[in-house]
C-alpha cells in the first residue's frame, strides 16, 4: 500500500521486455486506455448525464441490477452505478491531482539534484530520505486526522507521500541523460544551465517519467482507496470506492455485490493504468534498443 | 587400455540461427587426439575456436543451434549421451579452464567450496577428505598458504592466483582430457608463462591429454605436440608443432607466424599484419575462405574450396587446405 | 567496515530527529487547542487547564519536544483519554499480534515467490513464466482491502474454512491462532509476492547468463545445485533488501488488514483512537511505528554489508 517510495526504478525492469513484445503497443494497451477514458468521462460528466443522485435513498434496498438501476442499489437504497461513478470522481481527482503535485515538486527536486550533483544533490536526497523514513500510510493518516478529512487534505497527503519516490526516479533518469553527448554539445554551444535543463533534459526525462506516472496515479488511487476503506478519506455520505467496499462488508453473505462491484471497478482501473504505464515504459525504454 | 584415440572429432559442425542468418561458426572440423598428447588450436578471434571447444564439451545453449558430426570420447559418442550422463563426463572425464578467472569463479562462494564441490559430487568424498584433497590441490598449483585461501573469496586473490584455482578445479577429479580456452589471455604477461608452465606440468604429471585454444602462436610454440590452425570455422592446416613452424604450407599460417613480434628485430620495425578482415560467417566467401586476403591467391582459389589434404612434400601427419601451398616450388 | 557502520549511525541521528519531530508536531496541526480536541465533549475549562499542565502545553515548544522524547525513551507515551490506559501498555498487548501478522505474511510471500521465481527463470517466456508474470501483475493491482474481502467471501462466508474475524492468542490455542491469521497473512502476502517474484526472476535471469554458471555446468554440477547454490545467492541480494524494507511498507497494509479481520493489533488501536479523538494514543503509536520503521531500515542496511562479501570487502578496504 502506498509503495511509491519503493516503486521500481525504470532501469531495473528493463530485463522484463522481451525483444518481440517491445515494438507494438498492442490491443490490451488500447483497451486499458479505453477503460480509463470511460471512467474519466463518466466522472467528469456525471452531473450532466442521466445518472441518479448517488446519495438519494429513494429506491428499495439491495436491488439487483435492472434497467432502472444498472448496478442495483445498496443497503440504503442508493443507486450503485451512480455511487460508483461519483466515487470515481474522488479517486480520480485525488489520483491525478496528487501525482501532478508530486511531479511538480518531486520532479523539480529530482532534475535539480540529478543535473547539478554535488552538494545540492546530497541535500535534496537527504530530504527525500527523511521523507521516505516515515511510513507512508501512517503519514497520510496523520495528515488527514490532524488537518481534517476533506478532498484537499487527502490530495495533499498523498502528494506529499509521492514526492520522495518521484524525486528519486526523476533524479535517476536525469542522471542518465545529463551525461549524454547532446548535453555536452549544447554546453559547448554556450547554452546556459537553465536552457539545457528546459530544452534538453526535460523533454527526454518526460518520456520515461510519463510512462511511470501512469503507474504512480494507480498507486495514488490505491492509496486513497485504503484511506477510504478505513473511513479516513472524504466524509460520508460522499461515495468513495474504498468506503463502498468497507460498507459492503457487513452484507457479504447475502449481497456480496455491494463490496464486489466497487472492488471490480477499482481493480480494473488500477490494472488498466498499470498496464498502460508498463507498456509505455517497455515501448520507450531506450536501454536495450538494438540499432 | 584400449589403443583407440582418446578423442575423435568427426566433421563437427555448429551453426547458430540468428536474425541475420545462420552463423557457421564451426564448419566441418575433424581431428584426433591421443592420451597424453597436447593439441594447440590457433586462430584469430571469430575463427570459431572457442565455439569449437564448447562444441566438443557439448556446452552450447539449447536454442537455435544446429549441431552435426560426432565427438567420440574413449569411443563413446558424446552427442548420444543424455544430460545426466554428460554431467558425469564433465568435470570427471573432461575438465575445462576458462579464459577469464575474474568472471568464471563464483564471486560469492568461497574458494574452498568451489574446489571441493567437484570432489564431493563426482568422487563422493566426505567433507574432511575433500577439504584435505582441495588444500593439496591448491598447493600443487602453486598457491601459497592454501588453507587460508580456502576460506577466501575470489576477489581477494590476484588474477594469476585465480587462474591457478580454476586449473585446480579443472583437474580436481582427474580428468583424462583438459580443454584450456585462452587460459592466459586475461592475465598479465608476466604471469602468462607461469600459468602455461603449470598447465604443462600438471598435464605431464597426470598423463592428461590437453587442448590449448589460443590466438597467440607464441603460446603454443614449444608446448604442444600438434597444432591445428583454424580459419572461418574450418581447420586450414594441422601439423606436428615443429613441422608447422618450419614447413608451413598454408599462406594463412605463414602470415600468422610472420606476424609474431620478435624481440631481436631493430626497434620501430613495422609489425607485419594480415590485411583485410575476418570473413562474415553468415555469408562466407565462395571458394577458399582465406582467398580475399591471401597474397598468393589465384583465380580458382576464389571458386573452389581446397580440401584438407596431405601430399608427398610433408609428413603423413601434416595436412593443409591450399591449392598453391607456400614453401614448395609451384608446379607448372 | 567499522567506519561505514559509524557513518550509517551518524546518518541515523538526524533521521530519527526528523521523524520524532514530525510525530511530535502532528498534534500541533490540529486547529485550535489540542487539549480541547483531545478531551472532546468533556472539555470543561477546568479539565482543559489540568490537561494543559499535564502535557506541559504552556511551556515553549522546544522543551515540549524535549519532554516528549524524554518520556518516550522512558516508556511513557501518554495515556488514553477513553480508558486511561497508558499507551505503552496498550501497545505491549497489541504489538505481538501485528508482528506475528507481519512475519507470517513475509514468510508466505517468500516461500511461494522464491521457488516460483527460480523455476520461471530457468525457462524465460515459458508457460510457467508467462502465467506467473501475468498473475503477479494482476496481484499488483489488488490492494489488501480488496483481496481481504474476496478471501473472506470465499473462505469464510461461502466455505466456512477460516474465521472471518477475530483473533486467538498463540498461548491460548496455537491452532486457532494460526487459523485466525491465515486469511489476513495471505491477504498481505499476495501483493508482496508479486513484487518479490518479479525482482528475483529478473535477477536470476541475469545471473544465469554469467560465466561462472557456465563454469559450474562444465564442472558437471547437477542443475538443482547450480540453481540454488550458485545462482540463487548472488541473485538474492536485491530481494533481501526489498523484503527488509518492506516491513515498513507492510505496516500500512497491516492497518487495513487488522481492521478488516478485527485483529487486536497496533493498526486497529490507531484507527480506533482516531475516531474516538484519542489523539495522544494516535501520537504514541505513530511515534512507535515511525521509529521502528527507521530502525528496521537501518538494520537492513547493515545486514546488506554482512551478507554480500563483496560489499563487506569494499567497506573494510
Amino acid at each position: 500500500m502506498l509503495p511509491l517510495a519503493n516503486a521500481p526504478v525504470p532501469e531495473a525492469a528493463a530485463v522484463e521486455a522481451s525483444p518481440r513484445r517491445k515494438r507494438k503497443l498492442g490491443f490490451f494497451f488500447i483497451l486499458s486506455l479505453a477503460w480509463v477514458a470511460l471512467v474519466i468521462f463518466l466522472a467528469v460528466f456525471a452531473s450532466v448525464l442521466p445518472i441518479p443522485d448517488p446519495n438519494a435513498q429513494k429506491a428499495a434496498i439491495n436491488l439487483n441490477p435492472s434497467l432502472h438501476h444498472l448496478l442495483g442499489t445498496d443497503s440504503l437504497g442508493r443507486d450503485m452505478f451512480a455511487r460508483v461513478v461519483y466515487a470515481g470522481r474522488v479517486s480520480l481527482t485525488v489520483g491525478f491531482a496528487s501525482i501532478a503535485i508530486g511531479l511538480l515538486i518531486g520532479g523539480a527536486m529530482g532534475v535539480i539534484a540529478g543535473f547539478y550533483r554535488g552538494r545540492i544533490d546530497r541535500v535534496l536526497m537527504a530530504i527525500a530520505d527523511v521523507m521516505l523514513a516515515f511510513p507512508a500510510l501512517v503519514f497520510a493518516l496523520a495528515i488527514v486526522t490532524f488537518l481534517g478529512q476533506n478532498l484537499r487534505n487527502v490530495t495533499i497527503a498523498i502528494a506529499v507521500i509521492s514526492i520522495p519516490g518521484i524525486a528519486r526516479i526523476v533524479r535517476a533518469s536525469t542522471l542518465t541523460f545529463a551525461q549524454r553527448d547532446f548535453v555536452l554539445a549544447a554546453r559547448t554551444l554556450g547554452a546556459s544551465n537553465r536552457r539545457i535543463i528546459l530544452r534538453e533534459i526535460l523533454p527526454n526525462v518526460a518520456i520515461p517519467i510519463g510512462a511511470f506516472s501512469f503507474i504512480a496515479v494507480a498507486l495514488a488511487i490505491v492509496g486513497e482507496g485504503g484511506l477510504a476503506f478505513l473511513g479516513l478519506s472524504v466524509h460520508a455520505p460522499t461515495a468513495t470506492w474504498g468506503g463502498m467496499i468497507n460498507d459492503g462488508r457487513s452484507f457479504l453473505e447475502d449481497h456480496p455485490a455491494l463490496s464486489l462491484i466497487p472492488s471490480a471497478v477499482l481493480f480494473l482501473t488500477v490494472l488498466a493504468l498499470n498496464f498502460a504505464g508498463d507498456a509505455l515504459r517497455a515501448r520507450f525504454d531506450t536501454k536495450d534498443v538494438s540499432v | 587400455m584400449t589403443d583407440q584415440p582418446l578423442l575423435v572429432v568427426e566433421d563437427l559442425v555448429t551453426h547458430f540461427r540468428t536474425n541475420r542468418g545462420t552463423v557457421r561458426a564451426v564448419d566441418g572440423v575433424s581431428f584426433t587426439l591421443e592420451r597424453g598428447e597436447t593439441l594447440g588450436i590457433v586462430g584469430e578471434s571469430g575463427s570459431g575456436k572457442t565455439v569449437l571447444s564448447r562444441s566438443i564439451m557439448g556446452l552450447l545453449p539449447p536454442k537455435n543451434v544446429v549441431s552435426e558430426g560426432r565427438v567420440l570420447f574413449e569411443g563413446r559418442d558424446l552427442s548420444s549421451l543424455d544430460a545426466k550422463q554428460m554431467r558425469a563426463v564433465w568435470g570427471a572425464e573432461i575438465g575445462m579452464v576458462f579464459q577469464d578467472p575474474m568472471t568464471s569463479l563464483n564471486p560469492v562462494m568461497k574458494i574452498g567450496n568451489q574446489v571441493t564441490e567437484g570432489l564431493r559430487v563426482h568422487l563422493g568424498m566426505e567433507k574432511e577428505r575433500a577439504i584435505e584433497t582441495a588444500v593439496a590441490l591448491l598447493r600443487s598449483v602453486g598457491i601459497p598458504e592454501p588453507e587460508r585461501r580456502m576460506k577466501q573469496f575470489p576477489f581477494e586473490l590476484s588474477g594469476g592466483m585465480r587462474q591457478r584455482v580454476t586449473i585446480a578445479i579443472a583437474i580436481a577429479c582427474g580428468p583424462k582430457l583438459l580443454i584450456a580456452d585462452e587460459p592466459t589471455t586475461a592475465l598479465d604477461v608476466t604471469v602468462q608463462s607461469q600459468i602455461l608452465n603449470l598447465l604443462q606440468d600438471k598435464q605431464r604429471e597426470r598423463h592428461m591429454a590437453m587442448i590449448l585454444v589460443t590466438h597467440d602462436l607464441g603460446v603454443v610454440a614449444g608446448r604442444t605436440d600438434d597444432i591445428a590452425v583454424m580459419y572461418a570455422g574450418k581447420i586450414v592446416e594441422k601439423a606436428p608443432t615443429r613441422e608447422l613452424f618450419t614447413q608451413m604450407r598454408m599462406p594463412y599460417t605463414e602470415a600468422l607466424i610472420h606476424s609474431i613480434p620478435k624481440t631481436d628485430q631493430p626497434s620501430h620495425t613495422r609489425l607485419p599484419a594480415i590485411g583485410g578482415r575476418p570473413p562474415d560467417l553468415v555469408n562466407p566467401p565462395a571458394g577458399c575462405n582465406f582467398s580475399p586476403r591471401c597474397p598468393y591467391a589465384r583465380d580458382n582459389c576464389h571458386h573452389e574450396e581446397p580440401p584438407l589434404m596431405s601430399d608427398d612434400t610433408v609428413t603423413a601427419d601434416h595436412a593443409f587446405a591450399c591449392w598453391y601451398p607456400v614453401g614448395v616450388p609451384v608446379r607448372g | 567496515m567499522l567506519r561505514s557502520v559509524a557513518g550509517k549511525i551518524l546518518y541515523l541521528i538526524p533521521v530519527l530527529f526528523a521523524v520524532t519531530a514530525l510525530s511530535f508536531g502532528m498534534l500541533k496541526l490540529l486547529p485550535g487547542d489540542p487539549a480541547v480536541n483531545i478531551l472532546g465533549p468533556s472539555a470543561t475549562p477546568a479539565a482543559v487547564k489540568t490537561l494543559h499542565k499535564q502535557l506541559g502545553l504552556d511551556k515553549p515548544v522546544v522543551s515540549q519536544y524535549g519532554s516528549f522524547v524524554w518520556n518516550a525513551v522512558h516508556g511513557d507515551l501518554g495515556r488514553s483519554y477513553q480508558n486511561n490506559q497508558p499507551t505503552t501498555e496498550a501497545l505491549k498487548q497489541r504489538l505481538p499480534v501485528t508482528l506475528e501478522l507481519l512475519v507470517l505474511s513475509q514468510f508466505l510471500a517468500l516461500v511461494v515467490s522464491i521457488p516460483l521465481a527460480i523455476r520461471a527463470a530457468t525457462k524465460p517466456d515459458g508457460l510457467l513464466d508467462r502465467i506467473s508474470t501475468g498473475v503477479s501483475f494482476g496481484f499488483l493491482a489488488l490492494p489488501p482491502y480488496i483481496v481481504g474481502v474476496v478471501l473472506v467471501l470465499l473462505f469464510a462466508v461461502a466455505f466456512h474454512v477460516f474465521p472471518a474475524t477475530g483473533y486467538t492468542p498463540f498461548s491460548q490455542n496455537p491452532v486457532e491462532n494460526l487459523r485466525s491469521l491465515t486469511l489476513p497473512s495471505i491477504t498481505l502476502a499476495l501483493a508482496e509476492l508479486a513484487t518479490y517474484l518479479r525482482l528475483l526472476r529478473a535477477d536470476m535471469i541475469t545471473t544465469l547468463q554469467e560465466d561462472f554458471i557456465t563454469m559450474a555446468r562444465a564442472k558437471g554440477m547437477p542443475p538443482r545445485r547450480i540453481l540454488w547454490r550458485h545462482a540463487f545467492r548472488p541473485s538474492s541480494f536485491s530481494l533481501v533488501t526489498v523484503a527488509g524494507l518492506n516491513f515498513g511498507r507492510l505496516i500500512g497494509g497491516t492497518f487495513i488488514v487488522e481492521i478488516l479481520f478485527a485483529l487486536p493489533g497496533i493498526g486497529e488501536l490507531t484507527v480506533q483512537s482516531i475516531f474516538s479523538t484519542d489523539y495522544l494514543v494516535v501520537q504514541g503509536t505513530v511515534l512507535l511505528v515511525a521509529v521502528g520503521y527507521v530502525l528496521v531500515n537501518f538494520l537492513v542496511d547493515l545486514l546488506y554489508v554482512v551478507i554480500d562479501p563483496r560489499v563487506r570487502h569494499a567497506a573494510a578496504g
